[in-house]
């Protein structure tokens, strides 16, 4: 009962949470939960409150269902609600005061509660989304549990009353609170799996270097790639990859792969402004899309990306390296532009790239032909 | 129920809360990513083998009494060490962990010596570090509310409620340990003999608390961080301002590169705040969804839509040109005065008043106009088509505008400012 108590006080961070229509059915459904049960514990004597007691625990559950149905956004939501608690004021009202039975009332309202118990558990199967479902396996567990205890409340309902049956009895309704408050912090959890779920597809931006992200990348390439078929204009696009450190270096690791990515972040986001995007596409890949860039164009683009990119040696341990970058460059006419495509033959041209040599820039012409235009390389920064 | 019942009763409680938190928080781990979630989850795992011992050490005869006390004691300690790592990492912080494992062992060595020397009695000493644990805890969860950020509210005011609860539990056996210690004080066994059932209590309800409040905490911060995210007006789909911003600047700077021509339209649906007063909220925001919708048909997937204010929309279409901006304004206005808005009681008309500006390649090329501007002449010329009667279409009057063969009634009739 303690338990049902501060639950229905922590319902109220419910509302503060967006997206919550069927949450706020949750946070409701405790009210009545709480009453109906308190009632259960205390006599009275007020024949209104008596036929009250068992519809209001039913009320209760039946408001979860609802919740859950709302919130999976599934059609008629009051129709196994409704009717069990409506059956349910009949019936109490039937045997408490025409015909007073009040084992077969308490086995009608165990069934009730059964019955709306069984409709959570498949309603969660209708939650499809992938990252959801873990909540949705969790709270499908405290269902099905609470079903096979109100199912034994049942069974202990029929013999006669000893000792070790009530404590029984006390225990099993211990646990029935206990599974109450994990179905409230359940649902909770469901809105926060779903707000995850919706933040993810949002997130835009790559955490650690500030540039765009694979996501970023693919929405920003499908509107430019689209304007730019419409218009009938070309678009190049550079898979770059900063190559690995010196292999004479020891003490590589990933914090210093990491400031690499940093560094070359930087200068994309310095040279690449306006209408040309530049994102890191995973790993160590980054892309640099380049609207309106011919073939020649692009290839010139890389190159003064190399090379700037060359000319900025890095800090490691107070001696500076020299870095070097790989790159690989497409270019697409309006007529057969397609992001896949871009990257497919953006790719071969980088392995192209990194076979001969690294630090060089490769200009993909067709999937059979890659012209390669290898710089000289006086440093002779590759061993 | 007599006292031992109701002892057992509220620890078989204390230890099912724990089991169905520590369940919970495993899940919350896997499925979001909230950093000191995992820290959490072993917390509870941690404390329910420690109430089981607890529970089980009074039944159990001879030295193996003491000894699996000591072990459901350190294993507590250790829990709530953990629920404080877990707190500080939600915070961006940690390193509790080590204190915490020093300071069990440092509990356990007391333990063992210090009854022998009579200088206290082993409940004392089990109740006083189980108040500094909680104390720990609510240490945690304050600096981890001062790390935050000031406009995190929701996730700030369940790290408080973190902090208040763990104050009272260490505060309850804070109490219980100076009862134990001081037999002559108010809280001493002798004077108060539900002690140990209130103290329970509390802890009882604390855990249920807690649990809630850090999947609060975490829910809260997630949503926080969606609000900052989304670019999306909730009612009618389409960008808000802070999309707006994003999307359209590149989008011009994309046309220019591209060599092609920028049209904006600042949408306006007439005398909305007559319709909200009499007609209510609920029609006015299905006024505004039947426009999102109008537009979204009409519009290109690479046109940007977007909703400025309270009942003003834009339209930014690159790629078009003044006949091809004038068909489609002309379009959507007639399209949304023949559609009837179902009120309830009767259908109604509305009307939208659109204002256009439009830029050549050249002229963005040439970096004369950008979008602000263009965004402040269409706003002149919408300025316009209201003054003018409403319900119809208004072109800013540029110099390309005006040397296109636009039927010059659509001109805006206010000359255009000269640049500063």
């Amino acid at each position: 009962m303690l338990a049902l108590l501060l639950a229905l006080a922590l319902s109220l961070t419910l509302r503060r949470m967006p997206d919550s229509e069927g949450a706020r059915l949750w946070a409701l459904a405790f009210l009545p939960l709480a009453a109906g049960l308190v009632l259960q514990q205390v006599e009275v004597d007020a024949t209104l409150v008596l036929v009250l007691r068992d519809p209001l625990v039913l009320a209760g559950f039946a408001l979860l269902l609802a919740g859950l149905r709302q919130v999976l956004q599934l059609p008629r939501i009051w129709l196994l609600s409704g009717s069990i608690v409506l059956a349910s004021l009949v019936a109490s009202f039937f045997f408490t005061t025409v015909w007073p039975l009040p084992e077969l009332r308490q086995a009608l309202r165990l069934t009730g509660v059964t019955l709306l118990c069984l409709g959570c558990v498949t309603v969660l199967r209708e939650l499809r989304e992938p990252l959801a479902r873990r909540v949705g396996l969790f709270l499908q567990g405290v269902f099905a549990t609470l079903v096979m205890l109100t199912v034994l409340r049942l069974a202990l309902l029929l013999p006669e009353r000893s000792p070790f049956l009530a404590a029984l009895e006390g225990t099993a309704r211990v646990v029935q609170a206990a599974l109450l408050l994990a179905a409230l912090l359940g649902l909770v959890l469901l809105l926060a799996a779903r707000m995850n779920v919706t933040l993810v597809r949002l997130v835009v931006r790559d955490p650690l270097t500030g540039v765009l992200n694979r996501r970023g990348l693919d929405e920003a390439a499908h509107t430019t790639l689209g304007f730019a078929r419409r218009v009938g204009r070309p678009v190049g696009l550079l898979l770059c990859e900063p190559d690995p450190l010196a292999a004479g270096n020891e003490r590589q690791g990933a914090a210093q792969g990491d400031e690499v990515l940093g560094h070359f972040a930087a200068l994309l986001d310095r040279q690449f402004e306006g209408a040309d995007l530049a994102g890191r596409l995973g790993g160590g890949q980054f892309a640099v899309l380049l609207p309106g860039a011919g073939p020649e164009e692009a290839l010139q683009a890389a190159e003064t990306l190399r090379e700037d990119f060359a000319a900025q040696p890095l800090l490691v341990g107070g001696e500076p390296v020299s870095l070097s970058v790989s790159i690989g460059v497409v270019s697409l006419p309006a007529t057969e532009l397609a992001w896949a495509g871009l990257l497919a033959h953006a790719d071969v041209a980088l392995h192209e790239a990194k076979a001969c040599g690294r630090n060089a820039c490769v200009l993909s012409r067709s999937p059979r032909e890659p012209e390669a235009l290898p710089p000289p390389d006086p440093a002779g920064v590759q061993p | 129920m007599n006292g031992a019942e109701a002892l057992r009763g509220l620890g078989l409680g204390l230890v099912l809360v724990v089991i169905v938190a520590g369940m919970l928080l495993q899940v919350l781990a896997r499925t979001v990513p909230a950093p000191g979630a995992g820290w959490w989850a072993r917390a509870c795992a941690l404390a329910a083998p420690a109430i089981v011992l607890a529970g089980l050490a009074p039944y159990t005869p001879g030295p193996g009494s003491a000894g699996l006390r000591l072990l459901g004691e350190a294993l507590m300690l250790l829990s709530l060490g953990a629920l404080a790592e877990g707190l500080l990492r939600f915070g961006g912080r940690g390193g509790a962990w080590g204190a915490a494992v020093a300071a069990t062992l440092l509990y356990l060595a007391a333990a063992a010596v210090l009854p022998q020397t009579g200088a206290l009695p082993a409940g004392g000493l089990a109740c006083a570090a189980l108040a500094l644990g909680w104390a720990a805890v609510a240490l945690s969860a304050f600096f981890s509310f001062s790390a935050l950020a000031p406009a995190d509210r929701g996730p700030g005011r369940a790290l408080l409620g973190i902090a208040a609860t763990a104050a009272v539990a260490a505060l309850a056996w804070g109490l219980r340990a100076h009862g134990l210690i001081d037999p002559e004080g108010p809280t001493s066994p002798a004077r108060l003999p539900q002690a140990a059932l209130l103290v329970l209590a509390v802890t009882f309800v604390a855990c249920g608390l807690l649990a809630a409040l850090l999947l609060s905490a975490v829910s809260l911060r997630l949503a926080e961080q969606l609000r900052r995210e989304s670019i999306r007006d909730s009612l009618t789909g389409a960008l808000d301002r802070r999309g707006f911003e994003q999307h359209t600047a590149r989008l011009a700077a994309l046309a220019a590169q591209l060599g092609q021509s920028v049209v904006v339209l600042m949408i306006d649906i007439d005398r909305f705040r007559e319709i909200n007063e009499r007609h209510g909220r609920a029609v006015g925001d299905l006024a505004l969804k039947s426009l999102a919708q109008l537009v979204q048909r009409a519009k290109r997937e690479t046109d940007a839509f977007a909703r400025l204010g309270g009942e003003e929309f834009c339209v930014v279409l690159p790629g078009t040109d003044v006949p091809g901006a004038r068909v489609f304004a002309d379009r959507l206005r007639r399209s949304f005065e023949a559609f009837e808005i179902d009120t309830g009681r009767s259908f109604l008309n509305c009307t939208i008043s659109i204002g256009v500006a439009y830029a050549s390649a050249s002229t963005l090329v040439a970096r004369e106009l950008d979008l602000v501007d263009l965004l402040r002449q269409a706003d002149e010329a919408l300025d316009e088509a209201k003054r003018a009667g409403r319900n119809r279409v208004r072109f800013f009057a540029s110099a390309e505008v005006m040397s296109s063969r636009l039927d010059s009634r659509l001109f805006t009739s206010t000359i255009p400012h000269p640049e500063p």
